[in-house]
């Protein structure tokens, strides 16, 4: 029943911020903030209503999708919270959607491996890789409404979107901070995962799929960082490249979970 | 009683009339107390702006009073009656508190929307206080124009988009850089536009403005009054790296900033973003910039073009604020037909009361009672006997008052006391 409340709070949340869109009442604004947040509230529910399962959500598809998409709510309330924009609702509810779909359509699925030994390194390598994943996401979604609107004021169109997407240097801005969250929540969740495996099986296999997977997303991401960090990178290339990057964590998911799962 | 209004504004009268007619502070005090001696007008208040002169009457007879009041003014502005008739407009009852809502909120201003107007009516209701117009009529309309104005203001955007060129290119800077404090303007030229173009990069919290000018006396001149640097003409294309807004307008005839003066100002920028308006006619930027990566051109075209959205963008917000205006309008008429029932139920307790006492003497001399404890309590016994009899229908007065229905007598007193069938 949660799954169907959730997916009906994230359905009214991203129908609200679209006619926020478009009429630019206030009311709709706070109205789609309160569906998002009980989405929140119901798919963590839902999580934890996992445990009673015979599959624990670390195990299951179902789980990882489900913190995929609190972890995209979490992204989305952070962001409103430091800069009270929430056009960028309109790209992450129907993510959320999405991902609750998933999840309930995957219900049971168990997740390709041996089965998981769990640790405390277990619930910090998790839940901190899907945040960080949720953060590339939401920077990917800033970097495309960075080149809408960028577009928008080069072609001179003053049209809705012009109007009501943030400035450019606030989408900049929201790019650069759920960049950096990613890859610093990223970073930990690798690092933990690497321990955990090592706790697990007693040591560190290089060639697992989901390893080498992470890595290459890390290096992808820390290449961006670094770059921007030590020679600097104009907003227009660092959209991009939060653009191509995700790319990477698009293979390393979606080919994890249904490309090696098999 | 009700409003009436009299006014003219800049859709009925020529600019010359307007300034005829206008009021300044000096006079407010003399014209309030002509008006006021008019025993049947109760209340009363003037706006007087520059783009509008109104008289807001509270009378029992409209017709009558908005005459005396066309009298004083043709007296005041030494001009005849019929003549002034052309220029005015007259409105009553629930048109005028409609009105009234209509302009505090900006609807009926030159540019629709100006947020200044809002100040000015607060201004009028204080001179009102001040100078004795003012009475329970006109105060409740204060609080009902104040309460719909600002609901207009927050939950419609008509405000929102700026419908002045100056004004549109600041906006059109915010969209780009969104917080401009972080931010510099270089100004090219010193007349009117880039005027009003610093003077709300100013308001828009600008983090410093440079202002460079062929003559060097008029860039000091704009400097100083918006606290700004100046910069030597000839010294600007090397400068450009350090502003991020650019506005410029100049009469000169040939480019003052080329593709590759903007192209040298990115290289050195590490790539932030540059934002030149052209105001200028004949252009004073190359509009070949706007290829230039991280860099967006402006001219005087574009920003009509901003202008003209925002223009259509705030007709129709006005639709929305309509709504609001008609809810505060029946909100105040809510207000205004509740204090008729309470002038209802006030005289009805009072001669409930007379009779009470009344009563009481009769009483109290025929049965020869002199204990003014006894006449207490005889008194409090029918006082508690009054307010019970009264309380069901008075409570369904009240209620039913405000849904507006008509009954018959019969129906009438079966609903107030409750009667059944």
């Amino acid at each position: 029943m949660y799954f169907d409340l959730a997916l009906l709070a994230c359905v009214l949340s991203l129908l609200h911020v679209t006619l926020f869109f478009f009429m630019g009442h206030k009311k709709l604004e706070l109205t789609a903030n309160l569906f998002a947040l009980l989405g929140l509230v119901l798919t963590t529910i839902q999580y934890v209503m996992l445990y009673k399962t015979p599959i624990p959500p670390f195990e299951s598809l179902t789980g990882v999708l489900l913190l995929l998409s609190m972890a995209l709510f979490i992204g989305y309330f952070a962001m409103y919270i430091k800069y009270k924009r929430p056009s960028i609702g309109l790209f992450v509810f129907p993510l959320a959607i999405i991902f609750v779909m998933l999840s309930r359509f995957s219900s049971g699925v168990e997740m390709a491996g041996d089965s998981v030994v769990v640790t405390f390194w277990l619930y910090i390598h998790l839940p901190f890789t899907i945040l960080g994943t949720a953060f590339f996401m939401l920077s990917t979604l800033t970097g495309v409404m960075y080149f809408i609107q960028e577009r928008q004021l080069k072609n001179k169109n003053f049209g809705i979107i012009f109007r009501r997407f943030p400035p450019l240097d606030t989408i900049n801005n929201l790019n650069n901070t759920t960049l950096y969250i990613g890859f610093y929540t990223f970073t930990i969740g690798l690092l933990a995962g690497v321990v955990w495996m090592f706790y697990s099986s007693g040591r560190v296999n290089f060639y697992s799929t989901k390893l080498v997977f992470a890595l290459i997303t890390w290096i992808i991401y820390s290449s961006i960082t670094f770059y921007k960090q030590f020679r600097g990178m104009s907003p227009k290339y660092t959209a991009l490249s939060t653009i191509v990057g995700f790319i990477s964590v698009l293979v390393t998911y979606v080919g994890v979970a249904f490309f090696v799962m098999g | 009683m009700q409003l009436a209004v009299l006014g003219l504004n800049h859709n009925t009268a020529p600019v010359e009339v307007r300034e005829t007619l206008a009021v300044s502070g000096d006079e407010l005090s003399q014209i309030y107390a002509e008006i006021m001696q008019n025993d049947r007008i109760y209340e009363a208040m003037i706006i007087s702006t520059c783009n509008r002169v109104e008289y807001y009457i509270v009378t029992d007879d409209f017709l009558c009073n908005i005459e005396s009041v066309l009298g004083i003014v043709s007296e005041h502005c030494n001009m005849e009656r019929d003549q002034l008739r052309k220029y005015t407009y007259i409105h009553c009852g629930e048109d005028s508190v409609h009105h009234i809502f209509r302009v505090a909120s900006g609807l009926d201003s030159l540019v629709m929307g100006e947020p200044q107007i809002f100040g000015q009516v607060k201004e009028s209701f204080e001179a009102c206080r001040e100078f004795g117009g003012a009475g329970t009529f006109i105060r409740k309309l204060e609080e009902y124009t104040i309460k719909t104005t600002k609901k207009v203001r927050t939950y419609t955007g008509i405000g929102e988009n700026p419908v002045s060129v100056s004004y549109a290119a600041v906006e059109l800077a915010a969209k780009i850089f969104g917080n401009l404090k972080s931010h510099n303007a270089l100004i090219i030229g010193a007349g009117e536009m880039c005027e009003l173009a610093a003077k709300h990069l100013v308001t828009s919290d600008i983090g410093s403005i440079t202002v460079t000018n062929r003559t060097m006396e008029k860039a000091e001149k704009l400097a100083s009054e918006v606290n700004g640097n100046v910069l030597p003409f000839e010294n600007y294309r090397e400068n450009l790296k350090d502003y991020d807004i650019v506005i410029s307008s100049t009469g000169a005839t040939e480019l003052l900033v080329t593709k590759d003066d903007a192209k040298n100002a990115m290289a050195q920028r590490k790539k932030r973003p540059m934002f030149f308006i052209d105001i200028a006619v004949p252009r004073d930027i190359d509009p070949a910039i706007n290829e230039v990566e991280n860099v967006y051109v402006y001219d005087i075209d574009d920003l009509k073009a901003v202008v003209e959205a925002n223009k259509k963008q705030r007709e129709k917000e006005a639709v929305k604020a309509e709504e609001y205006i008609q809810q505060g309008l029946e909100n105040f008429y809510g207000w205004l037909d509740s204090m008729k029932i309470v002038t209802v139920i006030k005289s009805l307790r009072a001669s409930f009361e007379d009779t009470i006492e009344a009563e009481v003497q009769r009483f109290a001399q025929k049965n020869k009672v002199e204990s003014k404890d006894e006449m207490v309590k005889m008194h409090y016994l029918l006082s508690a006997y009054m307010n019970k009899v009264l309380h069901t229908p008075l409570k369904n007065l009240k209620n039913k008052s405000s849904e507006g229905g008509k009954y018959t007598l019969d129906e009438a007193m079966k609903i107030l006391f409750e009667l059944e069938d």
